[in-house]
């Protein structure tokens, strides 16, 4: 059997599979192991030990249950239910009312964080309950968190950038510095379609009440303080050197549970049903990523994202045609594969041929970066998209139809970004 | 000429980088075995992290068959008597090395043999030095500070030289470094030193010692491969290994040279260097203690054969 | 249509339905649960304990990774069992309404034996891993030196205890397709 036809059997299987009713991460790993029997037989089956305990023996990860746990804890403690009361009253002005905050809450969550997976989990968790209660659009709710969760890795500390520094023997610093700017205007592009949206079909944000006694903006202010309070205290431990990302999600979840006896109801009856809930929504998570390991393993035994980008290289293209050529890959491949296996299988080999075309490493990190941002919001292993969708209970059509505008926008920035690579080279190249 | 229905085997690598010179060696290590057998054997190189198999389990999966063939430089895990040459200050230059390196293959070789692997060659790595974004230009100045380590053994010297030593994944290094999380690290110029040049300030040009990788091939693939083949494969891993080790020592010295002109880098004086073998010494005794009687016979004659 | 088989509960707002055949938790489920609720408590207190100590002391624990990687490898495997009878893995269910009850019943029936004959090749191999990583003697090249086997088992154990949840699934699946065809003769 050839290469592509197996390939094409194992997504058959995928979309049947997930198509006709299987449970999410079933879907994605059985097709997995269907692929590698098709490469080799029983055989190929004897690297699945090795590559589970490969896969998910990651301290890295660990921030996923932790942000999680953190997140319950607000959300049962009645905490995440006052933020969200004093927030609504804050930005009752602003078109769009708390899905503005959904992309406020991506993007300072995402400094604290490198994985767009943490980011739209966590900030997920706590606003899709609150969303629902106030009636806010379905769609747009889940679409603008499985995008904001993909600021995650714009803006600093980025796993996704400091993976393509290592490979590309790019300075992580300067990397880091390429994606603010571009990593502010998606944010305000985000906000600004939002605001348009919701201008356009007022009955996509419900009007929060206005209030403009000045106890009731004191009464918001001591509503969000404790939030803005852990806030600042797990970014203070990040930036003055107290604690690694990873770190700063257990002594944030620490002081969160702290807060909340203070300021929220943390009883002990609530406290366990924070840890029950967070125990079924990581292990989700877990699983799912867990999966999209197994099938990413099918793919690079099978040497297909070595065989696609070599054929690309081997085109001998214009500067232009080889963008266009890149970019139709990095959409392909970001369908088929997780984002870290993405920049280890392509980056390598794209690297040298950068450089003959004459193209800066650190634009082109910014560049890969917003690709796989794209992958991981595209169908149908768009991973943010199954994260949204296993923390609320709608439809994954609504997931990905509310994601849509959102991957528009950000192919805008991508052009922006083409056309303009100061946007990214701005800072790093203002860098001692 | 006759289509010859050759073996095709996967190799592994811990290195996910394809434009460094120890996976470009790889990459010409099995261009020329396919030529010089005549595609008797041809080898598909996955670089690391493609197969979500860890650098430190490669011996693992190429004991399992999972690939017959493995590049293995994390192999302390498995076989732990490999530590013998890596034990910090104990050998200095690449010829002590060379002597240090035969004296352990025998054992090596056995330890392997047990878990049905063949060992085929290796290549060795340039020095291992300290970098600091914090004042470094002694040995003295290592105090108080905190080094990322990636062994015991590394630690074990932060530790002697009164620094605190610290343990993170390679990805999260830089960032750790840019918030003072740790102030330095431990690796070779054409390492990470080049890769993290913007993050460190100074370079103490302290021999900590080699570290080697070794080319590994499961014992089953290797004994179906015809005796000729057998002795073409060995040969070629022998030139063009040695070949890497010579290259990636050049481009070290290339390295730290450019290096120097944009961070404060110091060699240590022969007094720094005694006083630095004299605090670590105690813990090779430790060391060959916990490892068991084989260990320390072994650490007995490497001792003998370089005098300290 | 999505939604997630859980008994009624509220979420994100709105109420979900409690699906047909679904066991509920048991005590090799509960004791996964709360193994997995330990882990996560213990990741968080011994990952805050290496901060404290680093920046009061000057002292680091230099396991915290280690060991964290090994909480979350026993996170991710004994959640699976008890996820899977709480109904937290969601799927797709658009064609379920088409199919009648007793073809609902029909499809969750081979799709629950799918997933357990993955669940068992899963099983197979990694119980072939711990096999073989006790009989190499492999252990972790750290200060802990963790023969690798202890971390790597909570592997197979969360496996085999999702295919214990699957075979008491297929045994319900088994009951409602019986009753779902004497229902669809009767009427
Ligand atoms: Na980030
Ligand atoms: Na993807």
């Amino acid at each position: 059997m050839s290469a592509g036809l197996q390939l094409i059997i194992a997504f058959a299987v995928f979309l049947s599979l997930l198509g006709l009713g299987m449970q999410v991460p079933f879907a994605i790993a059985i097709p997995a192991v269907v692929y590698l029997f098709m490469q080799n037989g029983f055989d190929a089956f004897n690297g699945l030990g090795l590559v589970s305990w490969g896969s998910m023996d990651s301290f890295t990860l660990t921030a996923i249950p932790l942000f999680i746990l953190l997140a319950e804890i607000l959300q049962k403690s009645g905490l995440s239910f006052r933020i969200y009361r004093g927030l609504s009253v804050l930005v009752a002005r602003i078109p769009g009312g708390l899905l503005q905050t959904n992309i406020a809450g991506c993007a300072v969550f995402a400094a604290i964080s490198g994985s767009s997976i943490a980011t739209a989990a966590s900030i997920g968790s706590v606003a899709l309950p609150q969303l629902g209660q106030r009636k806010y659009d379905r769609r747009l709710s889940a679409g603008s968190l499985a995008a904001g969760g993909t600021l995650g890795i714009l803006f600093p500390p980025s796993i996704a950038m400091i993976v393509y520094g290592t490979f590309s023997e790019t300075s992580v610093a300067k990397l880091f510095m390429a994606g603010v700017i571009p990593g502010l205007i998606l944010t305000a592009m985000f906000m600004a379609y939002i605001a348009v949206y919701t201008t356009m079909r007022p009955s996509a944000a419900p009007a929060e009440i206005l209030t403009r006694s000045v106890a009731g903006i004191m009464g918001a202010l001591v509503d969000v303080l404790p939030f803005a309070i852990l806030i600042a205290f797990i970014l203070g431990s990040i930036y003055s050197g107290l604690a690694t990302p990873t770190e700063a999600a257990a002594i944030g979840c620490l002081f969160g549970i702290a807060i909340s006896v203070i300021w929220g109801d943390l009883t002990w009856s609530n406290f366990v049903a924070a840890m029950h809930r967070t125990v079924e929504v990581v292990g989700n998570i877990l699983f799912i990523v867990y999966a999209a390991f197994l099938f990413s393993y099918a793919i690079s035994y099978a040497g297909v994202g070595d065989d696609v980008t070599a054929f690309v290289v081997g085109l001998h293209l214009s500067k232009v045609e080889f963008f266009i050529a890149v970019f139709v890959l990095y959409t392909v491949l970001g369908c088929l594969v997780e984002s870290l296996g993405m920049i280890v299988i392509t980056v390598p080999l794209l690297y040298p041929v950068l450089v003959q075309y004459g193209v800066d490493p650190i634009w082109f990190g910014v560049m890969l970066v917003m690709f796989i941002e794209l992958g991981q919001i595209s169908p149908p292993i768009g991973i943010n998209l199954f994260v949204i969708q296993s923390i609320w209970d709608g439809k994954l059509s609504e997931v990905v139809m509310g994601t849509v505008p959102f991957h528009l926008i950000m192919l805008v920035l991508l052009f922006m970004l083409a056309i303009w690579p100061e946007i990214a080279l701005f800072l790093p190249t203002r860098m001692g | 000429t006759p289509v010859t229905a050759g073996q095709t085997w996967n190799a592994y690598t811990y290195n996910s980088v394809a434009t460094v010179t120890a996976a470009k060696g790889l990459a010409e290590l099995f261009d020329e075995i396919g030529k010089r057998t005549n595609g008797e054997l041809k080898i598909k190189l996955h670089l690391g992290g493609t197969l979500q198999i860890k650098a430190t389990d490669i011996t693992q999966a190429v004991a399992d068959n999972i690939v017959q063939m493995g590049d293995d430089a994390f192999f302390l895990g498995s076989v732990p008597v490999g530590a013998v040459v890596r034990l910090p200050m104990l050998v200095h230059d690449p010829v002590e090395y060379q002597k240090v390196s035969a004296i352990l293959a025998p054992a090596l070789s056995e330890a392997y043999a047990k878990r049905g692997i063949v060992v085929v060659g290796q290549y060795v790595f340039p020095e291992q030095v300290i970098w600091s974004r914090k004042e470094l230009k002694s040995l003295k100045d290592i105090q108080g500070q905190k080094i990322r380590v990636i062994s015991p053994d590394q630690g074990e010297f932060i530790k002697k030289m009164g620094g605190s030593p610290v343990t993170l994944g390679t990805a999260e290094v830089p960032a750790a470094i840019d918030r003072g999380v740790v102030d330095g690290a431990i690796t070779a110029s054409s390492g990470y030193g080049y890769v993290w040049r913007d993050l460190f300030k100074y370079n103490y040009r302290l021999n900590l010692g080699y570290v080697s990788s070794l080319l590994l091939v499961n014992k089953k693939a290797w004994d179906r491969l015809s005796p000729s083949v057998q002795t073409v494969v060995q040969d070629t891993i022998r030139e063009i290994a040695d070949k890497t080790t010579r290259a990636m020592a050049a481009e070290d010295q290339d390295l730290t040279q450019k290096l120097a002109a944009q961070m404060t880098a110091t060699s240590p004086s022969p007094a720094e260097v005694e006083e630095a073998g004299q605090k670590i010494r105690p813990y090779y005794a430790e060391w060959a203690k916990a490892q068991g009687p084989e260990a320390a016979e072994l650490l007995d004659q490497v001792r003998k054969a370089l005098g300290r | 249509m999505l939604s997630s088989p859980q008994t009624q509960h509220l979420d994100a707002g709105h109420v979900v339905e409690a699906g047909p055949s679904q066991p509920v938790e048991g005590w090799i489920e509960r004791l996964c649960r709360w193994l997995c609720e330990l882990a996560i408590m213990s990741m968080m207190v011994m990952v805050a304990a290496e901060v404290l100590l680093r920046n009061l002391f000057g002292v680091s624990l230099q396991s915290a990774d280690e060991l964290g990687g090994y909480l979350l490898v026993a996170v991710s495997f004994l959640s699976l069992s008890t996820c899977f009878v709480s109904g937290a893995f969601h799927k797709v269910e658009f064609i379920d309404n088409r199919l009648g009850e007793r073809g609902h019943a029909l499809r969750k029936l081979i799709f629950d034996a799918i997933a357990l004959a993955f669940c068992l090749l899963l099983l197979w191999q990694l119980v072939r891993l711990v096999l073989r990583s006790f009989d190499g003697g492999d252990f972790a090249a750290t200060i802990l030196g963790t023969p690798l086997w202890i971390p790597q088992l909570t592997m197979p154990l969360g496996t085999a205890a999702l295919c214990y949840s699957l075979i008491r699934t297929l045994r319900a699946d088994i009951r409602w397709l019986g009753a779902a065809s004497r229902r669809s003769r009767g009427q």
